[in-house]
């Protein structure tokens, strides 16, 4: 059997950031792809938070091809007919270090792909990790077709699935009840059209994320984030809510009811359809994460459950960055022990919580049962925009002061004992 | 505009054919349905997506499960791409060529109907943007 020191199964942001790490420091890695590209099997909804990824390999921000820098936040709460828009402009969001930038997958993997090759690693695309192999609790390398490599450490990056990890026993397989489905489309526009229609200086981008009417109050949301010269407009269902609903209702039509939406038609107007895409998203949250590690292998990214959905951030791609530059320093630590035993690759979670991994899904613990609740995306939607109309509202009640209109507006709307008990559970997001 | 955008499907290699699975002006080759496209359906989105065909499905249904255990048939709920369907003798049918590789199906099909892998290296949806 052809031996390498290290394998990484998947040429995903993870995957490629744990080869880069280890090709950097001279370890001998090849990374499996099954597209025909870095990036042809992945899909984000659209947003980098780079921001927390500037200490883990700085040199890479710098070049890496961004669509926009988010400048500009925008969350809409849709129901009962009215759109309510929260909109933050602030220059701390931009300035010389952006917080985070919109990006395509195609692009951002096949740079970071460049990168890892340039460093050493060797990446063969158009090719499978069909199953791990493995000796008694150990992981000793992956078969591939008729093709088996042997490694000292193989660094699972296949994805939310988990097909060959889920097959080996080392995770459990997928669950509807932890998991979301997003798809989107990516919609061509000129990039003036963009600026105008967000408002938006030259070069600068927007995210804008839609509660409410999206999901027909299931939860999950919508979502639209302006690329240099396309927008990506999409949405995101809860997979248990979407498959229990008795109405035969079926994903992609929440798409096309969204993009008909009278909030959202102007948005894309003139537009045209240059992709469809579609993702699995794991929302289980830190309580239902696999053990990342164990005999010669190392999990990262959304193999390892590495997502947080936190209703106003939506992460991936950072956590997915910073966990494969994780698995490369275990992978290195092991190799310097001449041992990749589970305990000294268990070195893998200290260095997960060295960097904000570990503690982004920490904090995120209380998120996945405080949106289950529906009354977030199917209630309260609708009851802001209801509120706020009692103030633009003339009528014949001449009484009706600001102060008056509010208080009965929050007594209609927000004053009950369910209400406030949602908001309470809202306290760990 | 993105370096590697490129005319759509312009990959096509002749053996393994970059097609789109959905032939223009025929609607989708849903086996055992003879209905043509469904109006507002999502045929004209997988239309513009590069795929590289394998001749081998890589999605297989149970069908014999489908028929007498499954009541809920969450496939044809949660798939973005609409590839699910129920042909004229009541049987499961999927589409696969114009998968696009999310699993929703396989992690809702609590009845263990589906053999479902990836399309082998090289095969299936290539995004070029997402």
């Amino acid at each position: 059997m052809e031996k390498v020191e290290c394998i990484v199964v998947g040429g995903g942001l993870a995957g490629l950031a744990a080869a880069y790490g280890l090709a950097r420091d001279g370890v001998e890695v090849m990374v499996l792809e099954r597209g025909n590209y870095a990036g042809a099997k992945n899909v984000t909804g659209g947003r980098l938070y780079v921001r927390p990824l500037r200490r883990i390999y700085p040199e890479l921000w710098e070049e890496a091809p961004f669509e926009r820098p988010v400048v500009r936040e925008l969350i809409t709460m849709l129901g009962d007919g009215a759109a309510t828009t929260v909109e933050l402009a602030s220059e701390r969001l931009a300035g010389p270090a952006p917080q985070s930038y919109t990006v395509q997958r195609a692009r951002l993997d096949q740079f970071l792909a460049d990168k890892a090759t340039e460093a050493g690693a060797m990446i063969v695309t158009d090719m499978q990790a069909d199953e791990l192999l493995r000796e008694g609790d150990r992981v000793i390398g992956v078969r591939a077709g008729d093709d088996e490599v042997g490694a000292e450490v193989t660094i699972v990056a296949e994805g939310v699935l988990g097909l060959t990890s889920g097959a080996a026993g080392l995770r459990e397989q997928p669950r509807a009840a932890d998991h979301a489905v997003g798809f989107k489309e990516v919609i061509e526009l000129p990039a003036g059209v963009i600026e105008d229609r967000w408002r938006l200086n030259e070069g600068e981008g927007a995210a804008q994320l839609f509660m409410g009417e999206v999901t027909r109050g299931m939860t999950g949301g919508g979502f639209l984030y302006t690329n240099r010269t396309s927008v990506a407009l999409g949405c995101v269902v809860a997979m248990e809510q979407l498959r229990t609903r008795t109405d035969g209702l079926e994903a992609w039509q929440l798409l096309d009811e969204f993009k008909e939406n009278a909030q959202i038609k102007p948005l894309v107007r003139g537009g045209e359809l240059a992709e469809y895409s579609a993702h699995a998203v794991f929302e289980g949250g830190m309580d239902k994460l696999p053990r990342p590690y164990g005999a010669g292998y190392l999990l990262a990214g959304e193999a390892a459950g590495f997502a947080l959905n936190a209703l106003v951030t939506v992460r991936g791609m950072d956590l997915a960055i910073a966990s494969g530059w994780a698995a490369a320093r275990a992978a290195l630590a092991a190799r310097a022990a001449a041992d990749s035993s589970a305990a000294t690759l268990a070195v893998y979670e200290s260095f997960l919580r060295e960097t904000f991994v570990m503690r982004a899904m920490e904090a995120g613990r209380g998120v996945p049962q405080a949106i289950e609740n529906r009354r977030l995306f199917s209630e309260y939607p609708g009851a802001v925009g209801r509120f706020l109309e009692g103030f633009f509202t003339v009528d014949d009640d001449s009484a009706a002061t600001l102060l008056r209109t509010s208080l009965r507006g929050a007594r209609r709307e927000f004053l009950k004992v369910e209400t406030l008990k949602d908001l309470w559970s809202l306290r760990k997001v | 505009m993105s370096e590697e955008q490129e005319p759509k499907n312009a990959e096509s290699p002749a053996p393994e054919g970059v097609a789109s699975p959905v032939p223009e002006g025929s609607g989708a080759p849903t086996p055992g349905s003879a209905e043509g496209p469904k109006p507002g359906s999502v045929d004209a989105k997988l239309g513009v997506n590069v795929f590289k065909l394998d001749q081998q499905p890589h999605i297989e249904i149970d069908i014999a499960i489908c028929r007498t255990v499954c009541t809920v048939r969450a496939c044809l709920q949660v798939c973005p791409a609409d590839l699910y369907a129920v042909n004229d003798e009541g049987d499961m049918t999927v589409n696969w060529e114009g998968c696009l590789e999310c699993g929703a199906c396989l992690i809702c099909c609590d009845e263990k109907a589906l053999s479902w892998h990836y399309p082998r290296g090289g095969f299936g949806v290539q995004y070029r943007m997402s």
